[in-house]
């Protein structure tokens, strides 16, 4: 018995050496930086705020930092909490972000870790290429996050209908909610008169029926850009699955890589007069006001939609409670300003005769998921236009799927715009092994 | 008070331990059956083990790194004691091959992963070598000769490390007992499996305790030459721990690190039970 002992204790000091050697792939990168970089926290310090020992931290993107001060300083005014409120603001530089992604990993696993969560989904097109939960549509079965079920149902005021159920369902599992998605897109074309209109929906098996050739070669490029959009679902989590097979897979793959030739064809052998200029795109990453700044009354909004005939969307800002947190009632009071319409709406609030901004990054990126504050939006400053607003909303009425972006949306986004031939095999496997890791 | 001494001496190394080895290690096992993080965890029984043992990807990174263990541990230990035997017969005159053999050990990672791409790579050595003949090139790195070019490294890398082991063990036997088995006219593969092997047994043992080390130190060549998801044949353990902890699942995490030790725990009472009856034999 006491030699058994020993052998086990033996293995298991081997097993942590040998696990001294395998090297922290987060560390990899930057060996030569300091391993004891701290996390950036950013404390909210309004001189006039009185404030107890208790702190509530909030992680976010480094570009929400100002809209997120204004609005929590908000919070503290109107609800009169003298909770501290303290910003885990995530860098810009990757290197940097890597090492805080790893320190607040580390943080979670522990039970500690940011109490709320407001962050920009994993999106290919961003510069930033790493994200401190690099797939949430498989984060929301990790156990990590506080399930907001009893904070909506015990709220009188809080009325779930007023936002895009489709797209929120994105954060929700059979077990409960996990993830409140703030900001969606799907691509959509806005077409001016100089362009003829698609006589059917434009998909990716009718787009080489699309009769102008400018705007099939627009929406022809669209496709290798926004792969999750042109089919329904492809990832089933709940029960770690692929909804297609291989060969379904690789014909997708083929026909984007066709019409990528296609488009890339069409750029090396046109005039650049002869393109026509008068088309913009809402996709995701771009600013909606942006977007509809350039467009006239006169535009017609065509969506790229999905093989069944809906469209889908793709989650771009969320937020989400800790699991661990002693403040989940506090969270959710400030996920309900984040979620309210003139938040959304980008108008920010006036009170008490001060007003907090809430305009370009946190409001203005792509679609409110509050559908009040998308019609807010749309009436105020340059988008005043009735026709694109209706437009707008029959497009959101068609969404029948919504998901976050993730790494295999980078994955399959960096093979189709940066390889010249992809090999789908490899893709379908990479894909498989990253649902189930 | 003075018998009491040894153990105050021990307790420093007993207590660093017991807080980052043994402690960590309970808690594993603890988490392993549990889902959730901090106060919010649940007992989750063995849901965590039979949800792994269904996951396609474990099963794919256990059965690659039980292959690599089950040909590269033995295949250096042969090795090894081959080149230890010769060398120990002309140990005098072979002083420099000793230090030759150690080298690919000492040598930094980055190093040994420069010479496999210069070697390996699509443009490497080997195939501008086929090129040239006028045969088929290949994609060494990349498909399922990756998974060979992983144990050439590490047999390349560390074999000096096992022979210089078991050169310490072989010049630890009596000349006296190789002197009575020539008398009594024993050949030389005789004196190998009567004299050399009964005595080398607790050596190759330590041969393959540090073997085994080492096999696992190899994943950071095999993640510099394949990044976080390499080839399928060279997809180990340590990748699917690793990138699960990048996703923050630290029961599943956790849940493998069992698995592994359990490995490592059957490879280890396999070879201590087989050495312990040689030995009392």
């Amino acid at each position: 018995m006491k030699k058994l002992f020993s052998i086990i204790m033996s293995v298991a000091m081997l097993l942590s050496f040998s696990a001294c050697a395998v090297p922290n792939m987060a560390d990899t990168s930057s060996d030569n930086e300091s391993s004891t970089t701290n996390v950036e926290i950013e404390q909210n310090d309004e001189e006039e705020t009185v404030t107890t020992e208790e702190t509530l931290t909030i992680c976010i993107d480094y570009a929400m930092k100002s809209e997120m001060e204004s609005i929590t300083e908000y919070y503290s005014k109107s609800s009169g909490s003298t909770i501290n409120i303290e910003f885990l603001v995530l860098s810009n530089d990757d290197d940097e972000k890597e090492l805080q992604i790893s320190q607040i990993q580390t943080e979670i696993m522990s039970g500690f870790g940011p109490d709320l969560f407001v962050l920009y989904s994993n999106n290919p097109k961003s510069e930033s290429q790493i994200s401190l939960f690099s797939n949430m549509d498989k984060s929301i079965y990790s156990n990590i996050f506080y399930d907001m079920n009893s904070l909506i149902e015990s709220d009188s005021d809080f009325d779930l209908s007023d936002y895009n159920q489709t797209v929120i369902s994105a954060g929700q599992t059979d077990e409960g909610f996990y993830a409140f998605p703030l900001f969606y897109s799907f691509p959509t074309f806005f077409i001016g008169d100089e362009c003829e209109i698609p006589s059917e929906d434009v998909n990716l098996y009718t787009i080489e029926n699309i009769s102008d050739d400018y705007l099939r070669s627009s929406f022809s490029s669209m496709t290798r850009y926004y792969f999750s959009s042109i089919i329904p679902q492809i990832i089933d989590y709940d029960s770690e699955e692929i909804l297609i097979s291989q060969e379904e897979f690789t014909a997708l793959i083929e026909k984007v890589q066709d019409l990528k030739q296609y488009n890339m064809d069409y750029r090396e052998t046109t005039e650049e007069e002869l393109m026509n200029h008068d088309l913009d795109y809402l996709a995701s990453g771009y600013s909606i006001q942006n977007a509809f700044s350039w467009c006239g009354e006169a535009d017609v909004l065509v969506p790229l939609y999905n093989t069944d005939g809906s469209i889908t969307a793709s989650v771009i800002t969320y937020s989400a409670i800790n699991r661990n947190t002693e403040f989940c009632d506090e969270c959710f009071e400030i996920i309900k300003i984040l979620l309210d319409e003139n938040i959304q709406a980008g108008l920010g609030i006036t009170y008490d005769e001060k007003y907090y901004s809430a305009n370009y990054y946190i409001s203005s990126e792509s679609i409110p998921v509050n559908n009040n504050a998308v019609v807010t939006m749309m009436s105020y400053g340059l988008i005043n236009s009735e026709n694109l607003t209706t437009q707008l909303l029959d497009c959101i009425d068609e969404i029948e799927y919504a998901s976050f972006l993730n790494d295999i949306d980078r994955l399959i986004f960096d093979s189709l715009v940066w390889q010249d031939e992809v090999d789908t095999e490899y893709l379908y496997k990479q894909i498989n092994t990253l649902i189930h890791e | 008070m003075k018998k009491f001494n040894g153990y105050l001496l021990v307790a420093p190394l007993f207590l660093g331990c017991l807080i980052f080895y043994i402690i960590p290690f309970f808690m594993v096992i603890g988490y392993s059956f549990t889902v959730g993080y901090g106060k919010s965890a649940t007992f989750a029984g063995l849901e965590n083990y039979s949800d792994l043992l269904s996951n396609d990807i474990f099963l794919l990174a256990f059965g690659n790194t039980m292959r690599f263990l089950a040909i590269a541990l033995p295949l250096i230990i042969v090795i090894s004691y081959v080149i230890a035997i010769l060398l120990k017969e002309s140990a005098s005159k072979n002083q420099f091959f000793k230090s030759i053999f150690l080298l690919p050990y000492i040598m930094p990672v980055a190093g040994v992963v420069l010479i496999v791409e210069l070697v390996f790579a699509s443009n490497g050595m080997i195939n501008e070598t086929l090129y040239t003949l006028g045969l088929p090139i290949k994609d060494w790195l990349y498909s399922d000769s990756s998974f060979w070019v992983v144990v050439a490294v590490y047999i390349w890398k560390n074999t000096g490390y096992s022979t210089i082991i078991l050169i310490s063990g072989l010049v630890t036997i009596p000349q006296e007992h190789y002197d009575a088995a020539s008398i009594d006219g024993a050949s030389h593969l005789q004196k190998f499996f009567y004299v050399t092997n009964p005595q080398m047994w607790s050596t190759v043992f330590l041969a393959v305790v540090f073997s085994l080390i080492n096999a696992f130190k190899c994943f950071r060549e095999i993640f510099l030459i394949g990044g976080t998801h390499p080839h399928d044949s060279i997809y180990m353990l340590q990748h699917f721990i690793n990138n699960t902890f990048e996703n923050m699942n630290y029961f599943k995490l956790s849940t493998a690190s069992v698995f592994l030790f359990l490995v490592i725990l059957g490879v280890f009472l396999v070879f201590y039970i087989f050495v312990s009856r040689r030995e009392r034999s």
